[in-house]
């Protein structure tokens, strides 16, 4: 009996958590089909209303060229703008660039094969996975095929360039296993390195990425495992690990790899360059192996390159831009200034050994604002829009839309991070949510008055509408089919679970006895 | 006696589907992983430098996937169908429940015959198919055990719908308003499990279907009116 | 009369806003074969599946052998034999399939002679599937399996609905049977008012949700009379017999159904009455129960075929 009590006792809220669930999805997916409606036909009625070519002056158009263009420097800190003039096709035609000086003026136009040896820099590279919900399709199912779960794998090639094993990541031991081609297990890699007893495995970090450094000439691959305080050389070729980063108390901003698959060896270093969010930088140089600690402000983005006459860093920044890299402050400052100019500063240094930077050359230019016309931006959504899909929009959306911006960010699914967007875009909370509340509210209260039980339930209802406005409107509805009846002593409405009026408290009426009715019980 | 009777019974009932799942599902599957091997052996004849890393590598098991899924669903919803629907339109109901047993016997009857369907059907030709892949020097790949819980939790996957077919079967509401509930929700709870959620998501999730869904069918069948 | 093995108290049912049952109050006592009788939507399902807790009641409460209906023990469910209307049974069982399934649950009450006796009276081999028979010989096998678990209580609801007038005959003729063991109730609800009387020693009448008899089934033949009177005048102003159901007239004769109505009241009645004499009409049970159901005033069916 006493589980058939749990049962009963439990029954009720978890039908009313099933069917609120359902009521929330139901209103949101309808939200969002009323906001991409008016969003769509609010887009094309105010482009529609633009002019088509709006006029520019001759020092925008110019200023325009300089801001497009790319800045390349030379070692002797001398700018060039790059412009590509035409884009390769797949037939004949190569690229073809224009190369012009600090001020516009054209020095050189055709190939992109110039006389001028701009500095290469080092970028993000090959990346195979970036942040750690990409390892989602590792830890689990594949959604896109309903599928089992992916392996993150790195396979090794012998001597005779064949297929001779895989390193297969694994979870739960944080390291990689080995596997040769009959599927047998031949050690771990962890972050100590190979060994061959699981119990000896010093497990990475949770991994952010893994990027590409394969060293020219070598069969197999020389991974980066990228952590939140860490970043590690992984050596397929040798079966070697190499920790090249660590930082208790700083987490890990970006990597940049360079030049590790570079014919042209004689020229530039390979090289690996980490930044933190603080703004302490690592240039790691592995032949010979040195490291180099420098310090960028955070508000600078930069890139390293080294020859062998040194190391080089150029460094860029937008004037105003927000100095940490919260996603919310930088589409916030977005935003604002998406129509204004900006200003952005350029600069070449030269690192030198004990990681101080010396200024070489630098060079500034302003971004015109970008024309109205181009785009429609939130911000220009009639007000109607926005409160017609916040008007049924529940309380907790408020906080949900806080997790929704972090999952946007974070998340690699296309369909859920279009799903969430409107969430946090929009204003979820206005006075004509409030009046709906209200409304809503009432609605529930007079629905209920004739039909409650008892105060608990009753108050509870009230509650759910007012947190879940329509959705909870909708599950109370749901949840509530009592039937109602006038009361033959008051005449008001009576619902008919409980065996009396809740106005008068008169029980049922009993029906009246006919004088032709012939009831002459046996007991 | 009575509980193995009334087990018989819907046993009998929910055979025809099991097989039916069963023949598909080893059929198939079969079929599927023949090939793969097949595949493997031209494959190792003929190995060539290949992209190194492959962060989205598939496992050699792989392609079974979407078949167990699909295959446990489908079991789970006629099961639920045969048991919880199809009395109500038969009107066996009373006769079923009018006899010297609690309520909650039958109840645990149905569902232990829908786990036992689920696991002899798919759940160990699952298994069979694993332990025959996952044998050293099968495939070049390896066959993680992960995997094979995977597996488990997508035959858990058809239970839950079994749970949510169960529930709306058993309400007494229109189709149009809280029928299809149970159905919506079990189906969400599906949604939400395969779509890309790092483990555990998919367990709790599992977990939390099995007590809403559960709880709601025992409470609908001790407060249904037959 | 002893112990009471059905009872109810203020039993009420709504189906949302719709009545079907209406403080219904009954008591029946052991070894009373108790015809339900009912117009079609009267509540008699409605009544004997809260009696069984196969329905939740509005309000009021009912019990079974002393068991409250909506928490019916084991115990008390393996004493009550129940057939339901339409005799739905298990379509894909043969039938010594279903005999086996039976007996799981009733080990030590199943008649297996009695099972084999009933099979064997009414031709039916066990290797047959429920869906190959017809609804008669299905209504068989549903009454053979509730008999032969012994049961204390026997409920038919409307168990010859849609039987030829033999089988019929064999269904009442077993249930006869069961009648003459001791200590046995039934209660049985039936349109077919010929099979009341033949094996009711009770009736209880329910219209519209609402009990309208309870009495023995003589009390009930004896009851309900027409008296007939021929008219030599124009009857005075709200003249009426006591206990009146309906009254008809024509150019020289009235009618009248009364409930309850003694000769002698007839004789004070008819004393100051312009007529020449009186005569009670004999009816039968179908008449009589027709004529309690029907609400006054109710106009007849192809009422243009009683026109001159």
């Amino acid at each position: 009996m006493t589980a058939t009590k749990t049962i009963q006792r439990w029954a009720r809220p978890a039908q009313i958590l099933m069917i609120l669930a359902i009521c929330v999805v139901l209103v949101t997916i309808c939200q969002l089909i009323v906001f991409q409606f008016t969003w769509e036909y609010t887009r094309r009625t105010f482009l529609e209303s633009q002019p088509q070519n709006p006029v520019v002056s001759e020092a925008d158009r110019a200023m325009k060229e300089i801001s497009d263009s790319r800045k390349e420097f030379l070692p002797d800190g001398t700018v060039l703008l790059v412009t590509d003039t035409m884009e390769p096709d797949l037939l004949t035609r190569a690229k073809t660039i224009r190369v012009a000086d600090a001020n516009n003026h054209t020095l050189y136009e055709g190939s992109d094969k110039n006389p001028y040896s701009f500095i290469s820099w080092s970028d993000e590279g090959p990346r195979y996975f970036e942040t750690a919900t990409s390892l989602t399709e590792v830890e689990g199912y594949y959604g896109g095929n309903a599928d089992f779960s992916r392996m993150l794998c790195v396979r090794t090639l012998g001597p005779d360039l064949r297929w001779s094993g895989t390193w297969v990541y694994d979870l739960a031991l944080g390291a990689f296993v080995g596997y040769n081609l009959d599927g047998r297990v031949t050690g771990y890699l962890g972050a100590q390195g190979l060994c061959l007893r699981k119990q000896e495995i010093q497990p990475f970090e949770k991994g952010l990425g893994l990027r590409r450094a394969k060293k020219a000439g070598a069969v197999n691959l020389t991974a980066v495992w990228i952590s939140a305080h860490s970043a590690y050389l992984i050596d397929f070729e040798a079966i070697k690990v190499r920790q090249v980063f660590h930082s208790d108390d700083d987490r890990m901003r970006f990597v940049q790899i360079s030049h590790w698959d570079d014919p042209n060896t004689g020229l530039y270093l390979p090289i690996l360059a980490i930044s933190t969010e603080r703004g302490r930088g690592t240039i790691y140089i592995p032949d010979p192996e040195r490291f180099i600690q420098i310090h960028v402000p955070p508000e600078w983005y930069w890139a390293v390159a080294a020859t062998q006459s040194g190391v080089y860093l150029s460094r860029h920044r937008i004037v105003g831009y927000p100095q940490s890299h919260d996603h919310r402050a930088v589409s916030q400052w977005l935003l604002q200034n998406r129509y204004r100019p900006k200003q952005h500063i350029s600069q070449l240094m030269k690192v030198q050994d004990d990681g101080d930077l010396r200024l070489i050359s630098s060079f500034e230019w302003t971004q015109p604002g970008q024309v109205a016309t181009s785009t429609v931006a939130w911000e220009q959504l009639p007000r109607w829009i926005n409160h017609a899909f916040a008007v049924v929009s529940p309380l907790p959306f408020k906080y949900a839309s806080i997790w929704g911006e972090d999952m946007y960010q974070t998340q690699s699914s296309k369909y859920l991070r279009h799903l969430v967007k409107p969430l946090f875009l929009l204003e979820i909370h206005g006075p004509s949510n409030l009046v709906i509340t209200f409304v809503l509210v009432s609605l529930a209260f007079l629905h209920a008055w004739p039909r409650r039980t008892g105060w608990g339930w009753f108050v509870f209802w009230v509650i759910l509408v007012l947190a879940f406005n329509l959705a909870g409107l909708l599950t109370y509805l749901a949840m509530n089919h009592t039937p109602v009846i006038r009361c033959s002593a008051c005449g008001r409405r009576r619902g008919l679970l409980r065996p009396d009026c809740h106005a008068c408290h008169s029980p049922l009426p009993v029906p009246q006895p006919r004088p032709t009715d012939l009831v002459f019980p046996a007991v | 006696m009575k509980f193995l009777a009334l087990v018989k019974k819907e046993f009998r009932e929910c055979l025809p589907w099991m097989c039916l799942a069963f023949i598909i599902f080893t059929g198939f599957g079969a079929l599927l992983l023949r090939g793969k091997v097949l595949y493997e052996e031209g494959r190792r004849k003929e190995i060539w430098r290949e992209e190194q890393v492959v962060p989205w590598c598939t496992s050699p098991i792989s392609d079974i996937g979407p078949l167990l899924l699909l295959t446990a669903l489908g079991l789970g919803l006629v099961m639920a169908i045969r048991q919880f629907y199809v009395p109500a339109f038969d009107k066996t109901w009373a006769f079923t429940l009018h006899r010297p047993i609690r309520l909650i016997t039958a109840v645990h009857a149905k569902l232990f015959v829908a786990i036992l369907g689920l696991t002899l059907s798919v759940g160990l030709p699952w298994t069979g198919m694993f332990l025959y892949a996952a044998i050293p020097g099968r495939f070049m790949d390896p066959v993680l055990p992960k995997v094979f819980w995977e597996g488990w939790l997508m035959v858990g996957l058809g239970f839950i719908l079994y749970l949510g077919t169960a529930v709306s079967s058993l309400c007494q509401a229109r189709w149009y308003t809280t029928k299809v509930c149970g159905l919506a929700f079990a189906a969400g709870i599906i949604f939400l499990a395969m779509a890309e959620s790092p483990f555990p998501a998919p367990l709790v999730l599992t977990a939390i279907g099995l007590v809403v869904l559960g709880i709601q069918v025992y409470a609908l069948m001790q407060s249904k009116e037959f | 009369m002893g112990e009471i093995v059905l009872q109810t108290r203020d039993l009420t049912k709504y189906y949302g806003r719709h009545l079907a049952l209406d403080h219904l109050n009954l008591k029946i006592p052991k070894g009373t074969v108790y015809g339900l009788l009912g117009r079609n939507g009267s509540g008699k399902t409605t009544a004997i599946k809260l009696l069984l807790g196969f329905l939740r009641p509005t309000c009021g409460s009912s019990e079974v052998l002393g068991c409250d209906s909506s928490d019916l023990t084991p115990e008390i469910r393996g004493r009550v034999g129940y057939v339901c209307e339409g005799h739905p049974l298990y379509k894909w069982m043969p039938i010594g399939t279903l005999e086996n399934f039976q007996k799981a649950f009733y080990p030590d009450r199943w008649d297996k002679h009695l099972f084999d006796e009933m099979l064997d009276y009414f031709t039916l081999s066990r290797k047959q599937r429920i869906r190959s028979l017809s609804n008669g010989q299905r209504a068989q096998v549903s009454l053979a399996l509730a008999m032969a678990t012994s049961p204390d209580l026997l409920v038919m609801d409307d168990p010859t609905l849609g039987l030829d007038v033999v089988i019929r005959r064999q269904f009442l003729q077993g249930m006869i049977h069961l009648i003459q063991q001791k200590g046995k109730t039934v209660l049985f609800s039936s349109h077919i008012l010929s099979d009341v009387e033949r094996v009711a020693d009770r009736v209880a009448v329910i219209d519209k949700g609402v009990l309208r008899a309870d009495c023995t089934l003589e009390q009930f033949r004896t009851s309900i009379r027409k008296v007939r009177a021929e008219r030599t005048g124009s009857l005075p102003a709200g003249f009426d017999l006591p206990g009146t159901l309906h009254c008809r007239q024509d150019d020289s004769v009235t009618e009248w159904i009364v409930v309850g109505t003694t000769d002698e009241q007839l004789e004070q009645a008819f004393s100051q009455a312009p007529v020449k004499g009186f005569s009670c009409v004999a009816m039968n049970m179908e008449d009589q129960f027709i004529e309690f159901t029907t609400p006054s005033g109710n106009r007849r069916l192809f009422e243009w075929e009683e026109r001159p």
